[in-house]
């Protein structure tokens, strides 16, 4: 049975975008559910195909932008900022609020 | 269901049994714990985080108070571990008084909210997270 969990409009709408621009199917259809600001999720099998398209955007950033770490030498502030907003942002966001109701793997 | 702490109830809520040491936050640097924007002298928070409406009248934007949303801390290392959160962890101590106009909502007690308790300006959310920030420490920890 589905029940909406509340979840932040402007990340739900980041990841409808990642979906369509991904063709993730699956996920387009689940995030193309609810109001703006809610998440209607009808298994954990769904739960974590959304979780899954914050993981696969968590590791693109890494890939896109490896400098980020402060400890490494070829440490870069733009790589920083841009990797800090997606951890705090859409990937940080979705696996908290996603893992409150459902039991998911969220390891990158 | 949400439930919203007063800020001068936050540690008969988050015991010592449940945070020992204060509130963690995830995914800072050495000099930060990263809980505003800043881009060219422009300061800001996220919408992940908050509820922002622009105001074309005062050409401000405005934060609201949402019970569903706030910035994320933890009530332990582990968590932050877990899922995981890369970057530096800072701790709010215990003890710690958040600012007036600030607030903690919660669905599951592990992960805290920090929002605001009144709606504010963005500039005045902004002065208040520093406020914030220099009462937090580098834990030292890095994940």
């Amino acid at each position: 049975m589905s029940q909406p969990i509340a979840f932040p409009d402007s990340v739900k709408s980041d990841l409808l975008k990642l979906a369509t621009s991904g063709g993730y199917v699956r996920a387009k259809e689940i995030l193309a559910r609810g109001k703006p600001d809610e998440l209607v999720l009808e298994s954990a099998e769904e739960a974590q195909v959304v979780v899954n398209v914050a993981r696969v955007e968590m590791m693109k950033t890494i890939l896109q932008f490896p400098f980020w770490d402060e400890d490494d030498p070829r440490h870069d502030a733009a790589h920083e900022e841009r990797f800090h907003d997606i951890v705090n942002g859409l990937f940080e966001k979705t696996v908290s609020y996603v893992g409150q109701e459902f039991e998911v793997v969220t390891k990158i | 269901m949400y439930i919203q702490i007063q800020r001068e109830n936050v540690w008969q809520v988050y015991t010592e049994q449940i945070a020992k040491d204060g509130l963690l936050r995830g995914g800072g640097n050495t000099s930060s714990a990263k809980m505003f924007k800043s881009n060219n002298g422009e300061e800001s928070v996220r919408p992940a985080d908050f509820k922002i409406v622009f105001d074309a009248a005062s050409g401000e934007h405005i934060v609201y108070p949402d019970a569903t949303k706030g910035l994320s801390f933890s009530s332990n290392l582990q968590r932050l571990r877990d899922i995981p959160i890369p970057g530096r962890v800072w701790l709010l101590p215990r003890g710690s008084e958040l600012p007036d106009g600030l607030t903690i909502n919660y669905k599951t007690i592990d992960h805290p909210l920090i929002n605001v308790s009144r709606k504010m300006k963005m500039s005045d959310l902004v002065a208040k997270l520093k406020e914030l920030e220099a009462m937090m420490k580098d834990t030292g920890v890095k994940i």
